[in-house]
């Protein structure tokens, strides 16, 4: 397990490496002078000289790149031009807005999802499964931004039970629409998961050697197939992380709410980049360390996984 | 025998209907709508939906129906000609990668799997940021370029599977040359995951352009992309909601097309999937 659990690691570093070259690459792309955006209006020239010495503008590129990569391996993010602090203090300061709502959807999917697959199985072939699979599909075809101002118009304008954005006191009232809305791509996928899981084990014969003495029906295949169900769903919550940030950053500007997702919009707004990139690069390595976390457990719970040569579970 | 495989797919037939209607929307555009997408008439601000508005105004007394069958241009659009590309670059990297071997392989697969690692949505959302002047044209590129990692996966396969097959090297002794396999042994083979993973591509792509627009970072005003007028519409959503609804129902539908055709192909292409269904 050790060595499973050093290989993952390693593997780790040219995917970090990559996202940040890729950033950095990005960065030296745009047109104009950081120094210039850093300053502000109405500056002479001799203080941007002093900003640019001051920020290494005048460095060859592979020494930028060189500050850089010590930069993002040490957690220096950069410098927002506009909130004039570390990126790294906004996005600190910002993350566990996001982990809620991130935690919270997860939940909510799980919930749904879970109950809608296993109800979808158990009643195969019927209505109520044709309409799970309706349903399902519709989830992951909306776009959840427009899923959340829907929700406003029905429950914050029209029957006033919730608030229509903000963060409140950081109460459970204020965080229900937008992990409702950003929860329905991934409620869709469970319940797909859940039910294929389910059907394939419903139909094995050691479930139907135990039905056939006479334990109850239901009883065996939810013991049975929710154990079954249990591994491909973590895979699935894992893959499906990179779509729940993406939406975050849409569902936290619908819904003025304070994570990271936010910030970004903001920074796109006053093209403050650092913000922007150091952002993507962050929640980029919260998707690459979850899927980690996942594959180990996938390991724990299954030792074929940790053989060299074994490729599959989720994502790098 | 496809045929009557592909009749029985509920969801084949209902997708391919409602992408069928949708590229007539699109397409007939002109002859539909009632009016130009882009005049501006002040008598008629944000109008509910009428006799004279099916779809209602907007802010700027423009017709909403038509700005919304104009938009399925931009969509449609947009989807198919970025999984175009990402088609293009993940054959040709598969293709390469499993002819080559060795190191080559090894470098571009590992390539391969940094992209799949990366969270596509926000690695587009990262370039276009850095754009001054984001645009559609730019949006379609940006999609195709970071789409194209579990094609390069699916075409490598293929590749390494046929490889040594005795009609291969048989055809690779009488001089077709690797592009020749691919074009002739390759891709008719792939052709079914392949077309899956395309239409699923399109139904991800007008997604996340519909997102990008959204967040301002896609089309512009006044182009009718569905995603920039969600966010116009979003400021006189608690008074005026037909403004957000008839864009997002369109993106709702178009998606769920691909989707459903996408999942019907597969459930066609693959019996083995079938008896679960």
């Amino acid at each position: 397990m050790l060595a499973f659990v050093l290989r993952r690691l390693l593997s780790l570093i040219p995917v970090l490496w990559g996202i940040a070259t890729l950033v950095f690459a990005l960065m030296y792309l745009v047109p104009g002078d950081p120094a210039r955006l850093m300053a502000g209006q109405n500056v002479d020239e001799q203080t941007i000289e002093t900003i640019r010495e001051r920020m290494g503008l005048n460095e060859p590129l592979y020494v930028r790149y060189g500050m850089f990569l010590a930069g993002v391996a040490t957690g220096d993010l950069g410098y927002s031009y506009r909130q004039r602090r570390p990126v790294s203090e906004v996005i600190f300061e910002r993350f566990p807005a996001t982990l809620k709502l991130a935690l919270a959807t997860i939940l909510i999917a799980l919930l749904f999802g879970v109950t809608a697959g296993v109800l979808a199985a158990l009643y195969h072939g019927r209505s109520l499964d044709w309409g799970v699979m309706v349903l399902t599909l519709l989830g992951i075809s909306t776009p959840v931004f427009w899923l959340g101002l829907m929700l406003i118009v029905v429950f914050s304008v029209w029957l006033g039970w919730l608030p229509v954005s903000g963060y409140g006191d950081g109460g459970v009232r204020h965080l229900i629409l937008p992990a409702l809305s950003l929860s329905a791509i991934s409620t869709g996928y469970f319940a797909r998961i859940t039910r294929s899981s389910f059907l394939e084990v419903m139909g094995t014969d050691y479930i139907l050697a135990a039905r056939s003495r006479g334990l109850p029906g239901h009883r065996v295949v939810l013991r049975h197939a929710l154990r079954n169900a249990a591994i491909p769903l973590v895979t699935v919550i894992g893959t499906n992380l990179a779509g729940l940030l993406g939406g975050a950053v849409a569902i936290e500007t619908v819904f003025a709410w304070p994570g990271i997702g936010r910030a970004i919009y903001d920074a796109i707004l006053v093209r403050d980049l650092p913000v922007v990139e150091g952002g993507v690069i962050f929640l980029a390595f919260v998707f690459v360390a979850a899927n980690l976390v996942i594959d180990l457990l996938y390991a724990w719970i299954d030792p074929r996984v940790r053989l060299p040569g074994y490729r599959g579970a989720g994502g790098g | 025998m496809m045929g009557r495989l592909t009749v029985r797919s509920w969801t084949f037939r209902i997708g391919l209907a409602l992408i069928i209607t949708l590229i007539l929307g699109a397409l007939g555009a002109d002859l539909f709508s009632p009016y130009d997408p882009y005049s501006v008439d002040m008598d008629a601000v944000m109008t509910p939906p009428s006799a004279a508005h099916p779809f209602g105004t907007d802010s700027l007394g423009r017709d909403l129906l038509s700005r919304v069958l104009h938009g399925g241009r931009i969509s449609l659009a947009i989807g198919v000609l970025a999984v175009l590309i990402s088609g293009l670059v993940g054959t040709t990297v598969g293709a390469v990668a499993g002819f080559a071997g060795g190191w080559l392989d090894e470098v571009l697969m590992r390539i391969t799997d940094i992209v799949l690692a990366f969270p596509t949505a926000l690695l587009a959302l990262a370039v276009m940021a850095v754009f001054e002047d984001p645009t559609i044209g730019k949006i379609f590129i940006v999609l195709g370029l970071v789409g194209w990692a579990n094609i390069a996966r699916l075409v490598r396969a293929e590749v390494m599977a046929v490889k040594e097959r005795d009609y291969v090297t048989a055809a690779r002794s009488v001089g077709v040359g690797p592009l020749g396999v691919v074009l002739r042994h390759v891709l008719p083979n792939t052709l079914g995951t392949l077309l899956v993973a395309l239409t699923l591509g399109v139904a991800s792509n007008i997604l996340t352009e519909a997102w990008l627009s959204f967040l301002g970072l896609g089309a512009q005003p006044p182009l009718p992309s569905w995603g920039a007028m969600i966010t116009e519409g979003q400021f006189f959503l608690t008074t005026r909601p037909w403004v957000c609804i008839f864009p997002g129902m369109a993106i709702l539908l178009t998606v769920l097309g691909f989707n459903m055709l996408g999942d019907g192909l597969r459930d066609v292409l693959d019996p083995r999937l079938r008896r679960g269904k």
